[in-house]
């Protein structure tokens, strides 16, 4: 018994050991160089020393990694720190690099570089541009930098600096920050350079005093001088002084602490290196990082834990400085690293010293690959794009470098490494340079191939079906570049590029998917996979498009596969939004559910429910949030949540809310909080205007609907945690403001929404009426969901009407009303209003003043203005009202000054100097009618007038009118010939006016005896004008062919 | 103004093919290579960020029409905004009729000009610089036009300017499109 229990204790034992061994081994191999496995690198060069390796890996989740190496003393290319226009304020690459270019230098690659405060972009620590002091703190930085000296050989320190100066040889006065944003009253003195801002930027009252700078410039080790030229010493916010080229700015706490200046005092300024180990005046260049995590070849510093996207610089016992960027923060993409991975990393790639930079959304490298003319991001940004970062380090040619485009070439294929899915096309991208890898344009290049790969075809090249490894051979003249290329036919490993879908009914979604064979990431195309799905939910074809079925509400699955490998998506169909809230039965407090504000660093607000209707969007209540950001430092905010997370049911792609706008909400930044399905890990995103995606500031008034995103990758069901969030960073986000909330919804990426408002038209009457005509009446219409009959609320003087009388018409309703015979409508003013909404519940409140008078209603006459003998005018009748049944009046006039030529508009018989005119209207259409127009000719010179008389409204009688009619002297044909020879007939165009001027002037004179020379000239001119007019319309059509029918 | 922008460079292909014959059909000894016209062609497709189009109709010295339209690209898009100066009818009171459009067109463009480039075309290498006056402009603007006249700029591998010009019914036109990267 006793040797069978110790057999097996032993037996356990040495299990034990090997799975504790195998255990060890595991993690050696996994862990060995930090980022894991790795799945697939290559390399290029790209100028000579200067190479770039990427490298995908697998340490139990995804990493990508990109590595610059270059020999900074025999390759061609030097670091340069670079800061933007202002070390203030935060700019991306492209722009540090758009800058350098404009500068005079040229960029190869860069990467993001110091740590900075937040809520002002100036780095945390010291910064040095070619010898000159950009930024720093005196004492020892608490932060690490990465200095290169002049010669090109660098180092990993601290900076420890001694900042003072003296004025007129006097004893020295300590000042502690160069190029730092004063942000309290506090005792410290700044010296600034134009390189910091546009001004001194203080947020707190303080002494400035401008000085010239005489000798010398902000560097280590070499004294510089300056003479005082002004002096602020009250400056505020309000009246900060402005930085220039050659000046310098002392901004103390008072102008004794300063030393008393006064004007053309001559300051002696000198700062001390008090670090021992290195000669910080040589330094060149110095951007600042977070701390060193390799010294010496050892793991040193393993501060950080979690992993994020990083930023690392390091070098080589050789000299060779190593740039990495590992992207994190994108689940399917990469994750990110530790410090200690990143350290590890870094020694696998035999680094002797590495220090950590900025990293998370930070991180960025940007590269000139061979034979572009321009730069490439070539990592992922977290953010989705490049993020405004304090400084950058940029590789830049050497100033002796020969950037004259030699005769020599250099072919750099596109990829250089394939390895492929059998039977996969893929198009290879050729590019050239000079042996310099200066760009130049692409030869003609002859593609084959070597070795049992794949062939060319088309000019593409497409891998064999199997297995197989060979070469593509680019060959044009002595240039000869190869892409390496390895076929399989086993895919091991399937991912979609989503995991989830929703679409609409009859939508169409391509999908993507990633494949490996082991521990190598495939070229691969949508055709070389099986592709089904779930028959309730549409069709997928061969090429992994897929086509949602035309019924809403399904949900099921899409399969992809490659023999023994397949992958999976779930989809939903047609799922329509869900309103989280309206806000109609909620409150604001600290009860279960109910909504209130939570501080973010400081940042102040609160929360309440609104009932005023011009902030509501749908049903009679909104949130109304009021945040209070001014004021404050680094990152703020106000988060509205209800306490405790909600969770929201189903798949939901995005969160969408109306958020209406005050003017003081300009530039408000809103996002939202919410975690996926087994984790309490935050995750945010921004609210964007529908279809579009990143940050949004406000810059609007009024409603407008937004949406925020969700995670593609996540895991459902999502808890909410914050549904606002008003955020601010920058100075321009943390502002005092108010916005309203409305509708709060789960998006399912489906929606039929009808954004549109219903409209009102036809009001009748809408400013005056009289005593006899009282019914009051109205269009609603809406051109989506149509109008809902049954919210209509329509009040008179502030009194809802329950009598209206509702006829639906084309587009939606005619509303009338009419208020009883025995109470009707009193003189004076009353006010109407109408509330009413579509089918969505978008609502408009119309009101308007009704002026009830009682006075009878009038005819208003008028003439043409010009009247002379001879011609003919115009006599026009209107009534001032339209609501009658008949209208009946006499005009009369004088028969020896006038002629009837023509009477329109109403029915009529003519008298002895007389015109009956009887006038129906059925219709009753405009408020004011045009009742007749009668066109007189002018007999002869003289004053007359024309009467309407007689006039009576449904039995009522009218005011009579008189219109005085002057009649000038009758117009010469002279006249119209003197005209007509200002028309040019060989270029009527430079005599159209000329033309419209004999027009007017043949109506007042007797056609008859006009000149018949100048009337057919007139007339050829007319007609010439009409040519020109069809002949521009021919050009105008024929044009917009040529352009494309636009 | 409604049609998208790959009708704009269906139209630059026509002229340059017209170039091409031009080219092929007067001066055999001309050298130019295919791959650099091509690739100005597709540069100019990839890259043009914007790129302005001016329309001017004149009879005589006096200007009948003009069009002066700017295309930005913005969220994949061309966002144009269009000056229209058009003469008038007799009826109108003003000799001029100013109209202002706004629009987008879409962006989603990319022309595939290796079937359809002449396979003996040869333009030379570097800056090219090529100018026709041929009949063989007749088939864009109908068989009226005449006196045509196009320029062709491309500047660092890309197609910097086109200019157009014709006579049609005694009325000049002349279309001058300025591409921006």
């Amino acid at each position: 018994m006793n040797k069978l229990r110790i057999f097996k204790v032993l037996n356990s034992f040495l299990i034990l050991m090997l799975v504790i061994a195998m255990f060890f081994a595991y993690s050696v191999v996994v862990n060995a160089a930090g980022i894991g496995t790795v799945k697939q690198t290559y390399s290029r060069t790209i100028m000579d020393k200067v190479t770039y390796t990427y490298t995908q890996s697998d340490n139990g989740s995804p990493q990508r990694n990109y590595v610059l190496e270059y020999d900074p003393v025999n390759s061609g290319v030097e670091a340069l720190a670079v800061f933007g226009e202002y070390e203030f304020g935060g700019d991306t690459i492209s722009t540090n690099i758009a800058l350098a270019q404009s500068r005079g230098y040229t960029v190869i690659a860069g990467v993001n570089a110091s740590p900075f405060d937040t809520s002002n972009g100036v780095t945390v620590g010291t910064i040095i541009q070619n010898g000159r002091v950009i930024s720093a703190n005196s004492g020892k930085s608490g932060y690490d930098s990465f200095a290169i000296y002049d010669d090109g050989h660098m180092f990993i320190g601290t900076s420890d600096l001694s900042f003072s100066y003296n004025v007129n040889g006097g004893n020295a006065i300590s000042f502690q920050h160069i190029n730092k944003q004063k942000k309290t009253a506090n005792n410290d003195i700044y010296l600034l350079t134009s390189d910091f801002a546009e001004d001194s930027r203080i947020l707190a009252n303080s002494c400035e005093v401008v000085l010239k700078l005489t000798s010398g410039d902000v560097k280590i080790g070499s004294p510089f001088t300056a003479t005082v030229e002004s002096i602020k010493e009250n400056a505020t916010t309000d009246s900060r002084t402005k930085l220039a080229e050659g000046k310098l700015l002392l901004v103390g706490p008072s102008l004794s602490a300063l030393g008393g200046l006064k004007a053309n005092d001559t300051i002696t300024f000198n700062i001390t290196n008090n670090d021992s180990s290195h000669d910080w005046s040589k330094v060149a260049q110095s951007i600042c990082g977070f701390y060193e995590i390799l010294k010496d070849g050892e793991l040193v510093h393993m501060g950080d834990p979690s992993v994020h996207p990083r930023t690392t610089i390091g070098y080589k016992a050789d000299g060779t400085i190593v740039l990495w960027v590992v992207d994190g923060r994108q689940p399917l993409l990469s994750v990110g690293l530790t410090d200690q991975a990143c350290a590890e990393y870094m020694k696998s790639l035999g680094c002797v010293a590495a220090i950590r930079m900025d990293g998370g959304g930070s991180s960025n490298m940007t590269i000139r690959l061979p034979g572009d003319s321009k730069l490439t991001t070539v990592n992922s940004p977290s953010d989705g794009q490049e993020r405004n970062d304090s400084d950058a380090l940029l590789l830049v040619l050497k100033k002796d470098y020969d950037t004259n485009v030699g005769s020599d070439t250099l072919l750099h294929a596109y990829p250089n490494n394939l390895v492929v899915l059998e039977n996969t096309v893929v198009d290879i991208t050729v590019k050239a340079t000079d042996g310099k890898y200066n760009p130049k344009a692409v030869p003609d290049y002859n593609m084959s191939v070597e070795g049992d790969c794949g062939s060319i075809v088309d000019g593409k090249f497409k891998a064999k079906e199997g297995t197989g490894s060979g070469k593509i051979k680019i060959t044009s003249g002595n240039a000869t570049t190869y892409v390496d290329v390895s076929v399989t036919n086993t895919v091991t490993e399937l991912y979609t590029t989503v995991n989830n879908i929703a679409s609409g009914p009859k939508e169409k979604t391509t999908l993507g998917v990633k494949a490996y064979n082991g521990s190598d990431l495939l070229e691969c195309s949508n055709e070389s996979f099986t592709w089904t799905c779930d028959e309730a939910i549409g069709t997928i074809d061969n090429h992994g498009v897929f086509t949602a079925t035309s019924d809403s509400g399904k949900t099921g699955y899409i399969y992809v596969s490659h023999g023994k490998a397949s992958a999976k998506v779930l989809v939903t169909i047609g799922a329509l939004p869900q309103e989280i809230t309206g806000f109609e039965n909620d409150k604001c407090g600290n009860g279960t559910g109910q909504w209130r504000n939570n501080q973010v660093n400081g940042g102040t607000g609160s929360c309440s429910i609104n009932t005023d209707l011009e902030y509501v969007k749908f049903g009679e209540k909104s949130l109304k949030i009021e945040f209070n950001l001014k004021g404050t430092t680094g990152t703020v905010g106000t988060q509205i949540g209800r306490g405790s997370s909600v969770t929201i049911p189903g798949t939901p792609t995005a969160i969408g809310m109306w958020v209406y706008a005050t003017p003081s909400a300009q530039g408000a930044w809103i996002r939202l909080q919410y975690s996926e399905s087994g984790s309490s890990a935050a995750k945010y995103a921004d609210f964007s205007a529908e279809g579009q995606t990143g940050e949004l500031h406000v810059d609007w008034v009024g409603w407008k609907y937004l949406e925020a995103p969700l995670d593609t990758t996540i895991k459902y069901p999502i808890s909410v945690v914050y549904l606002v969030r008003v955020m601010g960073v920058t100075e321009s986000e943390r502002i005092n403001g108010v916005i309203y909330v409305d509708s709060l919804r789960a998006v399912y990426g489906f929606k039929n929404d009808d954004f549109n408002s219903p409209y009102i038209e036809n009001i009748n009457p809408e400013s005056e009426t009289y005593l006899t005509t009282q019914t009051v009446s109205f269009d609603i219409k809406d051109d989506d969901t149509g109008i809902n009959k049954d919210a209509l609320k329509f009040y008179y003087d502030g009194k809802l009407l329950t009598n209206v009388q509702v006829s639906e018409i084309s587009g939606g309703y005619h509303i009338s009303w009419t208020p009883s015979a025995l109470v009707p409508l009193p003189k004076g003013q009353h006010t109407f209003k109408v509330r009413f909404e579509d089918n969505f519940g978008n609502f408009v409140i119309k009101e308007w003043t009704l002026d009830v008078v009682d006075k009878i209603p009038v005819l208003i006459d008028e003439a043409s203005e010009e009247i002379k003998a001879k011609g003919t005018f115009e006599y026009k009748l209107y009534s001032k009202i339209d609501n009658f049944t008949n209208l009946n009046f006499k005009l009369e006039y004088d028969k020896e000054k006038l002629q009837v030529v023509s009477v329109d508009g109403c029915n009529y018989t003519l008298g002895d100097g007389l015109i009956n005119c009887s006038f129906v209207n059925p219709q009753k259409e405009d408020v004011q009618k045009q009742l007749v127009k009668v066109t007189f000719k002018a007999l002869s010179e003289g004053e007359t007038s024309i009467k309407a008389t007689s006039a009576t409204y449904d039995g009522i009688g009218m005011d009579a009118l008189e219109k005085t009619i002057t009649i000038g002297e009758a117009k010469s044909d002279d006249d119209f010939k003197a005209i007509v020879s200002r028309i040019d007939a060989n270029n009527v165009l430079t005599s159209r006016s000329a033309i419209k001027e004999a027009q007017a002037e043949l109506e007042i004179i007797d056609e008859a005896k006009a000149d018949s020379a100048a009337l057919s000239k007139l007339q050829k001119a007319i007609n010439d004008y009409a040519e020109i007019i069809a002949k521009m319309n021919q050009s105008i059509e024929a044009a917009n062919k040529v352009k494309g029918g636009k | 103004m409604k049609k998208n922008i790959k009708n704009l460079f269906k139209y630059i292909f026509v002229l340059v093919l017209s170039l091409c014959l031009f080219l092929v059909a007067c001066d055999g000894n001309t050298t130019v290579e295919k791959t650099d016209l091509e690739k100005a062609l597709e540069a100019t497709s990839d890259e043009c960020a914007s790129f302005t189009l001016v329309t001017t109709i004149t009879q005589g010295d006096f200007e009948v029409y003009k069009e002066t339209a700017a295309y930005t690209l913005q969220n994949g898009k061309f966002a144009y905004t269009a000056q229209i100066k058009k003469l008038n009818d007799l009826d109108s009171e003003d000799e001029y009729n100013n109209e202002e459009k706004t629009g987008t067109v879409d962006a989603a463009y990319k022309l595939d000009l290796k079937e359809e480039i002449l396979a003996d075309i040869k333009i030379e290498s570097g800056a090219l610089s090529a100018k026709l006056t041929s009949a063989g402009l007749e088939s864009l603007v109908g068989s009226n036009a005449s006196d045509g006249a196009i320029e062709l700029k491309v500047n660092d591998g890309k197609i910097a300017s086109l200019v157009l010009s014709y006579m049609l019914n005694g009325q000049k036109t002349k279309i001058e499109a300025n591409f921006n990267y």
